[in-house]
């Protein structure tokens, strides 16, 4: 019976030359690529990127490494606060300072001639 | 200039859809590229081609490799992964259309063609012949189920393995063989014509 059908060889030179004419509908990509931006917008993985970092530093395991790695960071924050603080505060002491002498001086001046 | 290469073009179908688990889009859309058109000419055969329909299935099927991206096993050949839900897909829409294939079947055996003949040397010189035996391979196609039509596109079309297809419809390799030689013998009765040894 097989010497009846239609052979592969001819199936196989045929079939993969059909071509209906038929593309894909530019407007589908568009509407692809918009479901993968929100999909991926509100994956969970995106949404809750931090979580597993936070949630890894607060465990106990490499407590030592965390809290000095935490007491070096904050101390750099208190360095730098202290730096830029005392900036502030001398040029402000210096402008008072200078005022309440002056009026001091000019007290004593006119209390001298009295 | 440098040697460089385009890297998502090179990619394997595999690492593309790892890719898109990660969020990259190009890799979607490299993906896209590659197989839009063979899955258009898929749901455009399998659904009595109608090309409003395949674009509605081609949409489809994308949006389910986007959502069951994560749960694809990167060992596994993409190009069987897809198909298969390609064809349960076609297996949907039969079923809601409850397609009438035994009586279809029946006509078939009962029927023979009774016109002129053609070698098979001419199927495969004359385009004006070619053309017409395709469509008219498909015009019978039609009258099949599913599970007949999707093997021989799958095997004539897209060059897939026994094996691969056995996996794609989830039935042994032996019923893909017979149902392939179902196939042929009832397309070469029918198609008679084109077909002289049938006589």
């Amino acid at each position: 019976m097989e010497k009846n059908n239609f052979s592969d060889e001819i199936l196989n030179r045929v079939i993969p030359g059909d071509n209906p004419g038929i593309e894909p509908n530019p407007s589908i990509i568009h509407r692809l690529n918009y479901h993968f931006l929100m999909k991926n917008s509100s994956s969970p993985v995106k949404r809750n990127s931090m979580l597993p970092f936070f949630g890894s530093f607060m465990m106990i395991k490499s407590f030592g490494i965390k809290a000095g790695l935490a007491s070096a960071i904050i101390a750099s924050f208190l360095f730098v606060n202290r730096i830029n603080n005392h900036q502030v505060y001398s040029s402000g002491m210096d402008t008072c300072s200078r005022q309440s002498l002056m009026v001091d001086t000019n007290y004593m001046i006119k209390d001298s001639c009295k | 200039m440098f040697g460089f290469r385009n890297k998502k073009t090179d990619c394997s179908d595999e690492e593309l859809m790892r890719q898109i688990t990660y969020g990259n889009q190009d890799a979607f859309n490299t993906l896209y590229n590659r197989y839009s058109n063979r899955l258009l000419y898929y749901f455009y055969r399998m659904l009595g081609s109608s090309n409003e329909k395949a674009q509605d299935f081609l949409q489809d099927i994308f949006i389910k490799l986007l959502d069951k991206a994560d749960t694809f096993d990167t060992a596994r050949k993409f190009s069987t992964w897809i198909f298969s839900i390609a064809h349960n897909m076609c297996k949907n829409e039969y079923r809601n259309l409850e397609n009438k294939k035994t009586t279809v079947l029946e006509y078939i055996e009962n029927t023979v063609a009774d016109e002129a003949y053609y070698s098979q040397d001419t199927i495969s010189d004359n385009p004006e012949i070619i053309k017409s035996f395709i469509t008219d391979v498909f015009t019978e196609l039609d009258l099949f189920d599913e599970i007949h039509k999707s093997a021989f596109l799958m095997r004539y079309r897209e060059g897939f393995s026994m094996k691969e297809i056995s996996q794609m419809l989830n039935i042994s390799e032996g019923t893909v063989k017979s149902r392939l030689y179902y196939t042929k013998q009832k397309l070469s009765l029918r198609l008679s014509k084109y077909n002289p040894q049938t006589n």
